[in-house]
């Protein structure tokens, strides 16, 4: 018994072992996943990193050049620190991505779980509800949900989260589908097993892979409908620093301060970009036909 | 056949009702209610009677639905508050303004990403693919919206090329409609162009490896019928399904793209009308956005089905 047990171990580890350096002979992937820790990183900590206060405003230093002494990154249409309000930033945007993928998934997770399973009015009833939510574009459902609760990133984020919903059923309910039909799903039970140790000790278990590649697909695009949101004027409000938000004061001065532009475009292209090759990989090596 | 049809239309139909339930509904959700949020700002308790009348607001809600629908179907969308003009009229000047942008930004993504997928995955694992990978990659990772300022930074504000933002119609001056559309167009195709690539992409190195292939190889069939009549045909079925499922994407992408453009469309209404409280305008554009939605994968589903029989004979068995 014991031996079978170490046996088991050791495969899983020897498994655990090959997948980690299936990843790691991916260089995209690794420098993603860089990135990712490094944008974290400045979101967790970003009030300690900023090197000036990123509301302070300075009417005597307005767009100050990038690389000029005390400010890296140049000052804004009101003398604020760039780099200050970029770092502060980073914070909106990674709470953005990952919080409505988040939601998202554990709704979406929920109703693809028990829609797959018992199949039947549950399932159809998900599956029309899918089909209304997903006839509404983020951008419509957001611009909806700023008119009815007012701009904020909040409902920014509710309406990102909403417009991910669908995603995330239909890939639960699909492999939910698959996986109902298998031997030890029929023998849990048989064996008199609970529906609920069944759905998520089995199945959900199951079903994790493709949700993580989907996860890691959302967390970037929810990052740009964040700040695409704060763009508008529909997510985070100024004088809260964002990426967004800095990209839309950016857009008036175009003419004579090119390079305020750059940085938060630049800022949200890095992040999106991390999440993106980081996700590939993965998808890659979770991806049992990727082993040729 | 057939059945396939009625009942992909139908469930069209059901999720089409839900829908404009939904907005229905979410008008009545707005603060305060639908008579002072459909009014101009400091209306007289008379004028507000007068709307809750005229809209038959004092009526039950299913009652009211009903109505509303019946004003919907027979074209009659209310007048906007702020403008006095009937919201029918100003979407009729506003949605062949998109229909051209998104139109030719599809074109445009089409032109670009089949060839280069096609080439990627003739050519897989060389510099052409490494390079086609990456440029996806960027595609997908630089926002649109940055693109936008980014052109206008290169081609209106330092070459001075192109127009930075505004709109000309096509029958004014279809030269000056180009230029101005051109730019907006192609910061809208980047996206879509870098979700294509990869899908036709993997969807050509798998019609590749089919057995069809093959097949057609050793009938003695030429290769460029090979690449052209089997793979190519076949890969196509996947890009018909990527591209309905990137309308959503594509909506929400023209909102961004008019106004940083500043091109009168509904993306630009959609704005125009949260910042306004013009909630007439809002609804309808809601309500059409999602209507167009719902048809238009209604019909990606019917060609799907018609250049892919087996979805047909799947989808009658579940």
């Amino acid at each position: 018994m014991t031996v079978a047990v170490a046996t088991e171990l050791t495969e899983r580890a020897q498994q655990r072992r090959r997948l980690r350096r299936r990843f790691t002979r991916r260089p995209t992937a690794v420098i993603g996943l860089v990135g990712i820790v490094v944008f974290v990183l400045v979101a967790l900590f970003g009030p300690l990193l900023s090197p000036d206060d990123p509301n302070a405003t300075n009417y005597n230093a307005i767009f100050v050049s990038p690389f000029s002494p005390g400010h890296l990154l140049g000052t804004d249409d009101l003398g604020r620190d760039v780099l200050s309000r970029l770092i502060v930033g980073t914070r909106a945007s990674m709470e953005a991505g990952v919080l409505a993928t988040l939601i998202a998934a554990v709704i979406g997770v929920l109703c693809g779980l028990f829609a797959g399973y018992y199949r039947g009015w549950l399932d159809t009833l998900v599956a029309r509800a899918t089909d209304v939510l997903l006839s509404f574009p983020f951008a419509v459902l957001a611009v909806g949900l700023a008119s009815i609760l007012g701009p904020s990133l909040t409902n920014a984020i509710i309406a990102l989260a909403v417009s991910l919903i669908p995603t995330f059923i239909r890939v639960t309910r699909a492999e939910v589908l698959g996986l109902r039909e298998q031997d030890y799903v029929q023998a849990a039970l048989v064996s008199g097993a609970t529906t609920r140790f069944i759905v998520f000790g089995h199945i959900l278990r199951n079903c994790l892979t493709p949700l993580v590649v989907q996860a890691t697909v959302a967390i970037p695009g929810s990052i740009i409908g964040a700040a695409m949101l704060s763009f508008l004027g529909l997510g985070e409000q100024p004088p809260t620093a964002s990426w967004g938000t800095m990209l839309s004061e950016s857009q008036n001065y175009l003419g004579q301060a090119a390079w305020f532009a750059l940085f938060p475009g630049a800022a949200i292209a890095l992040a999106t970009l991390s999440f993106n090759m980081f996700g590939d990989g993965l998808a890659d090596v979770l991806d049992p036909k990727g082993d040729q | 056949m057939k059945w396939y049809v009625l009942r992909k239309v139908g469930q069209a139909v059901l999720t089409l009702f839900i829908a404009s339930v939904v907005v229905f509904l979410g008008v009545r959700a707005l603060p305060g209610d639908a008579a002072t949020a459909m009014s101009s700002e400091g209306a007289s308790p008379e004028v507000l009677a007068q709307i809750r009348q005229a809209y038959g607001l004092d009526k039950p809600i299913p009652v009211q639905y009903f109505d509303w629908l019946a004003h919907v179907v027979t074209g009659n969308l209310g007048t906007s508050p702020q403008t006095g003009l009937a919201v029918s009229a100003v979407l009729a000047d506003r949605i062949p303004v998109t229909l051209e942008l998104a139109g030719v930004a599809l074109l445009l993504a089409l032109l670009i990403s089949i060839p280069i997928g096609v080439l990627a995955a003739l050519k897989r694992n060389t510099a052409a693919d490494y390079l086609s990978t990456t440029g996806s990659m960027l595609g997908l990772s630089v926002p649109h919206f940055w693109f936008g300022i980014l052109f206008i930074l290169l081609f209106a504000v330092r070459l001075h090329w192109l127009p930075a933002s505004g709109f000309v119609p096509f029958a004014a001056d279809p030269v000056a409609n180009l230029q101005h559309i051109i730019m907006p167009a192609v910061v809208l195709a980047i996206g879509l162009a870098a979700v294509l690539v990869r899908q036709m992409r993997s969807a050509m190195i798998e019609s590749l490896g089919a057995d069809y292939l093959r097949t057609a190889r050793a009938k003695g069939l030429a290769e460029s019928a090979v690449i052209g009549k089997h793979a190519l045909r076949n890969s196509l079925t996947a890009v018909v399904t990527v591209v309905g499922l990137q309308l959503g994407a594509l909506i929400s992408g023209v909102v961004v793209t008019e106004e940083i453009f500043v091109i009168p469309g509904l993306g630009k209404l959609t704005l125009d009308s949260v910042f306004n409280r013009d909630y007439p305008t809002l609804q309808a554009v809601v309500l059409i956005t999602s209507a167009a939605y719902i048809v238009v994968n209604l019909v990606t589903d019917l060609v799907y089905s018609a250049l892919n029989p087996r979805i047909r004979v799947q989808g009658a068995a579940t």
